[in-house]
């Protein structure tokens, strides 16, 4: 006999697909950042989405897939937002190239560090847990980011740089005071968000060899 | 005459299985590094460094006390000893000695080797502070103290020409740079599609470095001026 006990709707609700799905993803992303990716299961992933775990294989194929897509997923929503927020058609004359630089050292500090534990199981799980799946998304992402900055250099007549490296090494700078720079600083002597941020636009519009002094 | 040529070569006697303690050490480090970099600080076990270097467990933990500590040496070590002779070869220039460009490019391109060189490594030291609580990693990062010793050569050269840098955060920007380009490097690079050549990826470090993005025409001018 069928009875409605309160907790349990008397029929089923059927979710969307796209339901079950960000309901995965979002499971998946808490469990695989606290525990890393090899101590998790895809029960547990299931269990704490509510879905079955046949339904979890049947969206995403492998845990290493399911894997890729949570942990990625936060960067190209990113890089997604950042790529089309930019403007089209340049200002003339250009904005000093402080905004610009600002605007994407921001965006990207403030996404990576609030998924600071997804980028470190990410890199520990690609070290020595699993053979996971090429990634190429990031670096599609990073292509796409290319296109746009060399429209923009080339607006501003700076014809000197290599794009496609300049482009990662920036990456890479804000990776690394987003992920990296509890350990980079003294214990407890961080400095706040709002200094490196300056530091890090100042150092990559300037270099070191020509900082303004005083405010960026 | 093979024993005269075998204790000149290293004091090690034929049919003795003694050796020196710097020896014992040595082989240690090394199978520690070979172990960490394949298993991560959690997957190595003592055992399994001990046996590899052909040495008993005890011994291992008589030269370093715990896992943690021989864990701290085996990928600290190497990271520290070049930081050390970097420190040791440019703090004390003058500026008519050497260019930004040098002193840069020594940094980063030895740096940045390193790393790549022992990429695993450095990836077992990052999973090891982010899952394992290890009271001598966590007490004071090792990182930062390095970085410490760095300031002393960017303080200097920063006031040879006049640079308006932070000397304490810029230290720790391009350092967290370099190690990012090295650790990222398959996210960056993926096999299958064109990778610059490692001469280029350094080149470009030590531009963007010294003159950002905004500076670098004026920079060639400068030294097409001055011949």
């Amino acid at each position: 006999m069928v009875t409605t006990n309160g907790a349990q709707p008397a029929r089923r609700v059927r979710r969307s697909p796209q339901e079950v799905r960000d309901l995965l993803l979002g499971a998946a992303r808490t469990t695989f950042a606290t525990r890393g990716y090899a101590r998790t299961s895809t029960r547990e992933i299931a269990d704490a989405a509510g879905v079955s775990e046949a339904l979890l294989f049947r969206h995403f194929g492998t845990k290493a897939h399911l894997f890729e897509l949570a942990i990625l997923r936060p960067f190209h929503g990113f890089l997604d937002d950042y790529v089309e927020g930019r403007p089209v058609d340049i200002t003339d004359p250009p904005p000093p190239p402080e905004v610009p630089s600002r605007d994407y050292v921001e965006t990207l500090y403030d996404v990576l560090s609030d998924n600071r534990e997804l980028v470190i199981a990410l890199l520990a799980a690609r070290a020595y847990e699993v053979e996971l799946d090429a990634t190429p998304e990031l670096s599609t992402a990073l292509d796409r980011l290319q296109s746009l900055v060399e429209f923009e250099m080339a607006q501003r007549g700076l014809t000197d740089i290599d794009v496609p490296i300049t482009i990662r090494v920036s990456f890479a700078l804000v990776v690394s005071q987003a992920v990296f720079g509890d350990w980079l600083f003294p214990e407890g002597r961080r400095p706040p968000r709002g200094q490196i941020i300056d530091e890090m636009v100042r150092f990559m519009v300037h270099g070191l060899a020509h900082h303004p002094a005083g405010t960026p | 005459m093979v024993e005269k040529s075998a204790a000149a070569a290293g004091g090690k006697k034929p049919g003795a299985t003694r050796r020196a303690p710097d020896e014992v050490r040595r082989l240690l480090l090394e199978s520690a590094r070979s172990l960490f970099a394949a298993k991560g600080y959690a997957g190595a076990s003592t055992r399994d460094i001990a046996v590899k270097a052909g040495v008993s467990e005890a011994l291992l933990f008589r030269h370093f006390g715990t896992k943690a500590k021989l864990f701290e040496r085996a990928i600290l070590d190497p990271i520290n000893e070049f930081i050390h002779d970097y420190v040791e070869q440019w703090r004390a220039r003058t500026a008519a000695d050497h260019t930004p460009e040098g002193i840069s490019f020594a940094y980063v391109d030895g740096f940045y080797r390193l790393l790549s060189e022992n990429r695993e490594l450095v990836l077992a030291l990052v999973t090891a502070q982010a899952y394992e609580s290890i009271k001598e990693l966590n007490e004071a990062s090792p990182l930062s103290r390095l970085m410490d010793e760095l300031e002393q050569v960017a303080g200097r050269e920063a006031e040879l020409r006049g640079y308006q840098f932070d000397v304490h955060i810029s230290t720790r920007l391009v350092a967290g740079m370099v190690m990012s380009m090295a650790l990222l490097d398959e996210w960056l690079f993926p096999t299958g599609k064109r990778r610059p050549s490692r001469q280029r990826i350094v080149n470009e470090m030590v531009a963007f470095m010294i003159h950002g993005l905004a500076h670098r025409q004026e920079a060639e001018e400068a030294a097409e001026a001055s011949g």
